[in-house]
């Protein structure tokens, strides 16, 4: 006797909808912070979270799903994408790309300009080290574009505590920089 | 290299370099307490030192900040999608196993017996109101005169219990003559019984006094 397909499940069918549009949703975000940049493509982690959640979900299906079990699954889809990549681009790069339509300013900095760059990294890492770490650490996430009340969380300090780490710190740093003989604006 | 550097080129300059740097990752669970500002005050350090040095993770964590509410939004999603897909279940293993008894909500009663019904159930309960009226009649005719016996017997009962529950409730006042007794009581000390001995007394009497007379 052959059996009949079975009619689509309406609980299945509202699942799949609710992780396509939500999903959608969280790749605009990935997008939005440009994770991109980072080597990862915000569409196929979009669709690994997906396929994760739903894994989860029928592993379990009384499993209470937090915002924050949520944000696990991105995080731990996201390294995940990250590594791989690091992976791929210390790999050989190809001969030629004939298909390519990068153009010039995707591929960086000028060489002159990239010789620059490195030797003012070099003097960056030299100053910075300097630094004692406990103003180093609320400047390296400064600079890497978190607020004073995001450094404050993070460093388990106060924001205003956070604010005059930072603000210290940055004039240190500046006033190495300067005696190192790199320029640099007040701002 | 003349050209001064603002804060903007130096966290570009930064940035490169920590990407240049290999950084040790952090669990996805310290990434996302990160993100959400619930890291405990033993593990701040180490994750703000990973942080500051990696570029990745810490667009990771601000991605992540910025995904909370979309992600507040599908958690609420799932556990309504959950809590309906569990009470049908739910109603589904109760049809199975007779007995159980587990609470429902939200969704009308007969909803999830539509939905727990199995094909030959639905099939049994679709030719069910054909033959009901008869069997309804027939049970509202029984239900009718149980409630008539049943409102007699109880009124019976009603009317034999007061004088019983007296009886034996109130021994005391037996002693008071009930209105029944007063008849006889009343013959007993009163004008009635007086008057008849009072009549033979006067018989009695005259007849001494007409002897005494006499």
């Amino acid at each position: 006797m052959a059996s009949q397909p079975h009619p689509p499940d309406p609980d299945h069918q509202r699942l799949e909808a609710l992780l396509h549009e939500h999903g959608a949703r969280l790749g605009g975000w990935l997008a939005r912070y440009n994770l991109g940049r980072h080597g990862i493509d915000p569409d196929e982690v979009v669709q690994e979270v997906r396929i994760r959640l739903w894994q989860a979900i029928q592993r379990d299906r009384s499993r209470p799903f937090s915002a924050s079990y949520i944000q696990r699954i991105v995080a731990s889809t996201a390294i995940d994408a990250m590594r791989r990549s690091r992976v791929r681009s210390s790999e050989p790069l190809p001969e030629e790309d004939e298909g390519s339509d990068l153009s010039m300013a995707d591929l960086g900095p000028r060489p002159d300009r990239h010789a620059s760059d490195d030797q003012r990294m070099l003097i960056l890492e030299r100053c910075l080290a300097a630094l004692p770490e406990r103003r180093r650490i609320p400047i390296g996430l400064h600079l890497q574009g978190f607020g004073f009340r995001e450094i404050g969380e993070l460093s388990g300090i106060s924001d205003e505590a956070a604010r005059k780490l930072v603000s210290r710190g940055m004039d240190d740093l500046k006033k190495l920089l300067r005696e190192s003989g790199l320029g640099v604006s007040d701002d | 290299m003349t050209e001064p550097v603002d804060t903007a080129k130096l966290a570009e300059l930064y940035r490169r370099l920590g990407e240049a740097q290999a950084s040790p990752w952090l669990t996805p669970e310290l990434l996302a307490s990160a993100a959400e500002g619930t890291l405990d005050a033993g593990e701040c350090e180490q994750v703000a030192r990973v942080l500051a040095q990696s570029p990745r993770q810490a667009d990771l964590v601000r991605a992540l900040a910025g995904l909370a509410p979309a992600s507040r939004v599908l958690a609420e999603a799932l556990a309504e999608r959950q809590s309906e897909a569990g009470v049908a279940a739910g109603a589904r293993s109760h049809a199975r196993r007779r007995g159980h008894l587990r609470v429902v909500a939200a969704i009308p009663r007969h909803e999830i017996a539509a939905a727990a019904r199995p094909p030959a159930a639905a099939a049994a309960a679709a030719r069910a109101p054909r033959r009901s009226p008869r069997r309804l009649r027939w049970v509202a005719a029984a239900a009718v005169v149980a409630a008539v016996v049943g409102g007699f017997g109880w009124q019976g009962l009603h009317d034999v219990r007061p004088a019983t529950a007296t009886a034996t409730a109130t021994v005391a006042p037996a002693a008071t003559p009930a209105p029944a007794d007063t008849i006889f009581s009343t013959g007993m000390n009163g004008s009635l019984a007086g008057a008849k001995a009072d009549v033979a007394d006067e018989i009695f009497s005259s007849s001494f006094h007409s002897q005494k007379r006499g």
